[in-house]
């Protein structure tokens, strides 16, 4: 076996070692991870807040309230002129 | 082709078939056991959230290391802009010494052992190729699909670090080294679980 083979399956063994020094999967976080996934689950995304008035409606009243304060100028100045 | 729908019970079913693999995979990644849990917790919340963005169920495995590894990568690079990186370092620095002074050793169980606090004073780039590679038996086309960068970089870093390892053990360059990574193989993806 030629040393960078030698090598190369000692850093395997290293490896493989340290992988598999720690808890199991199931026994450290299998619970938790499905908890999340529950939690993900039952999650909805939040809708975006609705205007309490529909723009449409806000604009019809703005429409609405330029026109009433228009009349009122025009009796205003009209009345004032004589 | 449609996307990859299951239920919360075949998910179960598949975190458990590839939990081991990703909590091992995270433990080379992350310096420590509760960082590796952490990420292992967060990418399979990830791959529950985005199983819509997988096409083929037979590139599972694939897609949950790649989703360990990003996550991984991301903890680590966080961490070298922290303060935690200091001590780290200064952790890293210790084993490299020791390291050293071990590399004399002769018995097997200790070059194992210097070998793998050698591995973890490597770059993450680095560990992460070598991780992909030597443990998930990753060939280096695949390795370079999944991390999106050029089979070259892949192959100049995994000789890269290699050599940083045997520097670290105080051994010599592979004679091979003088001109690049020649001498690093490429094998399909097998898997380690």
């Amino acid at each position: 076996m030629s040393e960078r083979n030698e090598f190369e399956r000692d850093v395997r063994e290293a490896l493989r070692a340290e992988a598999e020094a720690g808890p199991d999967y199931r026994t450290a976080l299998h619970a938790r991870v499905m908890d999340r996934v529950w939690a993900a689950t039952h999650d909805q995304p939040a809708a975006p807040p609705r205007p309490a008035v529909p723009l449409q409606r806000m604009a019809m009243m703005a429409l609405g309230a330029a026109i009433v304060l228009l009349a009122a100028l025009t009796i205003i100045a009209l009345t004032r002129g004589h | 082709m449609t996307s990859v729908e299951v239920t919360v019970s075949e998910f179960e079913t598949i975190a458990r078939d590839y939990g081991n693999l990703l909590l091992s995979t995270a433990r080379l990644l992350v310096d420590d056991e509760s960082t590796a849990e952490d990420v292992v917790q967060s990418s399979l919340e990830l791959a529950w959230r985005n199983l819509a963005s997988l096409r083929d169920r037979s590139a599972m495995k694939a897609w949950l290391v790649k989703i360990v590894m990003n996550q991984a990568l991301s903890v680590r690079r966080r961490e070298v802009r922290s303060a935690t990186y200091l001590r780290n370092t200064v952790h890293a620095y210790d084993a490299d010494i020791a390291s050293s002074i071990a590399a004399e050793a002769s018995s097997t169980m200790e070059r194992l052992l210097d070998l793998r606090a050698a591995i973890r004073v490597l770059p993450i780039e680095q560990r992460a190729v070598i991780v992909l590679h030597y443990y998930l038996d990753m060939s280096i086309p695949e390795i370079a699909s999944m991390m999106e960068i050029s089979p070259n970089t892949i192959k100049k870093r995994l000789g890269a670090a290699l050599r940083r390892l045997r520097e670290l053990l105080g051994k010599d360059p592979f004679p091979e080294d003088e001109g690049g990574a020649s001498g690093v193989t490429t094998r399909m993806f097998k898997g380690a679980d």
